[in-house]
């Protein structure tokens, strides 16, 4: 249902994720960043092949974004489909985070 | 009409999906955010026993669906929307769930009879 593929370019993280971001996979997608935290210092969240998202999602986005800014380190999210996109700014998510 | 009985547990979110999907001949993530958030919601906070799902697709692409559960009282419409943070240090995702459920379906009802919750929405599929 979702995959996560991680890729270090020196400092940054890329992760890309695939698949459906749902109240039981958000648990893997929140681990597969708390696991790596104090390993990077930048964060992509490539969203290419997300085709879904559920308020448990934007949750771990949102303690993950808190938590990053805290420390100054900067969090993009890449390539949001125009669904994905509705529900961003739905949520006021687009003013809160920088979404390319 | 089909109708699926579970247990109220966020481990049969999948099945619920699965149920909804034979039920329409396109995925809609709308209808799926409607359906997962109204799930989640009654695993979380309703204490019931059972959640039954009745789907009914008309061929004029509109998908009915009643959730009905033996829980706690609650009318999700009476939730007040939630608040919209200027900046990450104020965002929370409390009531956003049901925001969306507000937001996405086309019509919603409650009734509480015979101590269930009868939760129906109305939605038309893209």
């Amino acid at each position: 249902m979702m995959e996560i593929i991680k890729n270090y370019n020196g400092k940054e993280l890329t992760l890309s994720v695939n698949g459906r971001i749902d109240t039981i996979t958000s648990v893997e997608f929140d681990e597969s960043i708390q696991d790596e935290y104090g390993n990077f210092n930048s964060l992509i969240i490539d969203f290419n092949d997300v085709n879904y998202i559920s308020s448990a999602g934007l949750r771990v986005l949102i303690s993950t974004g808190k938590k990053l800014e805290a420390e100054d380190i900067k969090m993009v999210i890449l390539n949001v489909s125009d669904d994905i996109q509705k529900i961003f700014k739905l949520s006021g998510f687009d003013k809160i985070f920088e979404i390319q | 009409m089909n109708s699926l009985k579970i247990n109220p547990s966020v481990d049969q979110l999948h099945d619920v999906m699965n149920f909804i999907h034979e039920q329409v001949p396109n995925k809609d993530i709308k209808l799926d955010l409607v359906i997962e958030e109204i799930f989640v919601n009654i695993v979380n906070y309703s204490k019931a026993d059972f959640v039954k799902i009745n789907a009914d697709y008309s061929d004029d692409s509109i998908m009915s669906i009643e959730f009905i559960d033996n829980g706690v009282e609650f009318n999700p419409l009476e939730q007040e929307s939630p608040d919209f943070p200027d900046c990450i240090e104020e965002a929370s995702v409390g009531g956003l769930g049901i925001f969306f459920v507000k937001n996405f379906a086309d019509e919603l009802s409650y009734d509480y009879i015979d101590g269930e919750n009868h939760f129906k929405i109305i939605k038309s599929i893209d």
